[in-house]
């Protein structure tokens, strides 16, 4: 409801500063850096094994870097862990939901609420009203097992939006969903952030990224190629050379 | 817990607070019912980490060790018995979290054979530890005792006691956590719940109410050998109790504690050793039929066809 004053869209939350991340012999970060400004959508792309996930997984405390600082609101994050991240405001979705699932949708969301940054007496006033947000009041007593691909989508995004992040962390929110369904994510999404949470945008998707972001960044072998608006990305002749090769006459 | 529970809880706490003096005191009575009520108490107790976070621990019958030879050794040093429970439960609460730490780092079967471990170590240990176990000859301790009722009343203040925490637990915040880290441990974690300190808190908890059942069971018999505190068979009592009166709910462990130990003592006399076939025909029922154990039964029952609702009880995670 409360829009981010104009003023703040020019500071950073999160800074990425030079982190890698190796697997064994394979490097799938390499030096990445990058910051998430607040107020902002900032997309992430990439083509298949570009390292977004890995950059993820680095972010919302599952994976620890190699190399390299993670910094939110300047003080250093890597190796926390999810539940810590929770308490400081950022928060994540998973690529593939997991919902709770012999819960109801509201007792799902019920528990981000409550184990969130701002737990305590308004959980149960925060929960309904996440639900309102994304559309699920309807069916916030339907057991979780019973939701449509799309809706559990929906219940990712709510539990972890209940948890009052500062910076919400979202892995591939429109994949799977048909073009009805992922207008109405991409509409969560933009309300979210005009309510002053910034998002960081994993996706494949490249209508719902372009339509989306104010930003976009994009990885390829583990390392930033560029980074810009989204007609600037999507007519940079690295970006098209990654997701479709160089021509060869 | 629902009004009508509540009632039923209260009902059956009068009926058997009644039960010496309609059975005007009759031995038989009253030792039935303080073993009894000592398994039941360990299926509550191991029903908070197994049940309500779904972590199968195989290891608890170290607590119970614990208790009975925290009470065991500082009788013989003179303490009241009743002042030494304190002691034994606040043992078995340090160790639990020093196995807990590092062995909630493991999950699912992993954790369970990690616990299983420690379980059988206890044993050799307190074998080899005479001077506070007495080794293998175990522990004689004093004669002088209370009376049995008194014995009977105490484990059933006990089973009240791990009633109404697990009751609370279930209602709380911590009951909350539990429930939603053995659903899915990640989603948990992503969602704040701290999941290594809710385990670790669930795990605690049963223990201090196993070690204070142990510290009691001490005194009662008067006599400790590690093979039977520490012995395989307690540890995997508590896993077969709440098992089969229905695992995560309230009444399961108080159900399948009762048939637990009516089959044991009924058996034992007429077939040596057949309760153990009874009880492994029955696990293989419940895995069959009805996962919830008699709970779960007895409502398959109540409700006739009608389709269950899947937030009455909370089924079980806890099968390995």
């Amino acid at each position: 409801m409360i829009a981010a004053p104009v003023e703040d869209r020019s500071q950073a939350v999160l800074e990425v500063r030079g982190v890698s991340r190796q697997f064994g012999g394979l490097r799938a970060l390499d030096g990445v850096d990058l910051s998430v400004l607040s107020g902002e959508i900032l997309g992430l792309i990439g083509p298949n094994g570009a390292g977004k996930t890995t950059l993820f997984n680095c972010l919302s405390g599952v994976l620890r870097p190699t190399a390299g600082v993670i910094l939110f609101h300047d003080r250093r994050i890597n190796g926390r862990s999810p539940h810590a991240l929770v308490r400081q405001g950022i928060c994540h979705t998973h690529q593939i939901p997991r919902p709770f699932a012999e819960m109801t949708v509201r007792e799902n969301v019920l528990v981000g609420a409550y184990f969130g940054r701002e737990s305590g007496h308004e959980a149960n006033a925060r929960a309904d009203d996440t639900l309102a947000l994304t559309g699920l009041e309807r069916i916030a007593g339907s057991p979780a097992s019973q939701l449509t691909v799309g809706q559990r989508k929906l219940l990712e995004i709510s539990r972890a939006l209940a948890t009052g992040p500062e910076l919400l962390l979202l892995d591939e929110v429109c994949g799977g969903l048909n073009p009805s369904e992922t207008q109405h994510v991409l509409g969560v999404i933009r309300e979210i952030r005009d309510r002053g949470i910034t998002v960081l945008y994993i996706e494949h998707n490249m209508r719902a990224v372009m339509s989306v972001c104010d930003r976009i960044v994009v990885l390829n072998f583990g390392r930033k190629i560029a980074e810009g608006l989204p007609h600037e990305v999507a007519n940079d002749p690295r970006v098209i050379e990654a997701y479709l090769g160089t021509h060869h006459s | 817990m629902s009004r009508r529970e509540a009632i039923a809880a209260l009902a059956l706490l009068v009926a058997l607070v009644l039960v010496p003096f309609v059975f005007s005191g009759s031995i038989y009575v009253l030792d039935l019912g303080v073993l009894t009520f000592l398994f039941v108490s360990q299926a509550q107790a191991w029903n908070i980490l197994g049940g309500f976070a779904g972590q199968v621990s195989f290891g608890y019958a170290a607590f119970f060790g614990i208790g009975a030879y925290a009470t065991g050794a500082l009788w013989l040093r003179g303490w009241e018995p009743l002042l030494t429970l304190p002691v034994g439960a606040l043992a078995a609460a340090i160790f639990s979290l020093l196995i807990g730490l590092p062995a909630f780092r493991l999950t699912g079967p992993y954790f369970a054979i990690g616990t299983l471990g420690v379980g059988l170590a206890m044993r050799v240990v307190a074998l080899n530890t005479e001077a506070i176990t007495g080794g293998a000859s175990g522990l004689t301790l004093p004669t002088t005792i209370p009376p049995k009722l008194w014995f009977y009343y105490a484990m059933l203040v006990l089973v009240v006691a791990c009633f109404v925490i697990s009751a609370a637990v279930r209602r709380s915040r911590l009951g909350m956590a539990l429930t939603a880290l053995r659903l899915d441990q990640a989603a948990a974690e992503s969602s704040g719940v701290h999941v290594a300190l809710y385990k670790n808190v669930a795990h605690t908890l049963g223990a201090v109410l196993v070690a204070v059942g142990g510290g009691i069971y001490a005194v009662y018999f008067q006599y400790i050998h590690p093979d039977q505190v520490f012995g395989f068979e307690i540890s995997i009592g508590m896993v077969l109790m709440p098992i089969i009166g229905g695992v995560g709910t309230l009444w399961g462990p108080l159900l399948g504690g009762t048939l637990y130990y009516a089959l044991q003592d009924t058996l034992l006399t007429v077939f040596p050793f057949a309760h153990l076939l009874v009880y492994g025909l029955l696990l293989m029922i419940i895995m069959l039929i009805e996962p919830r154990g008699l709970v779960g039964m007895l409502q398959l029952l109540g409700r006739g066809r009608k389709r269950r609702p899947a937030q009455q009880t909370q089924p079980a995670a806890a099968t390995p």
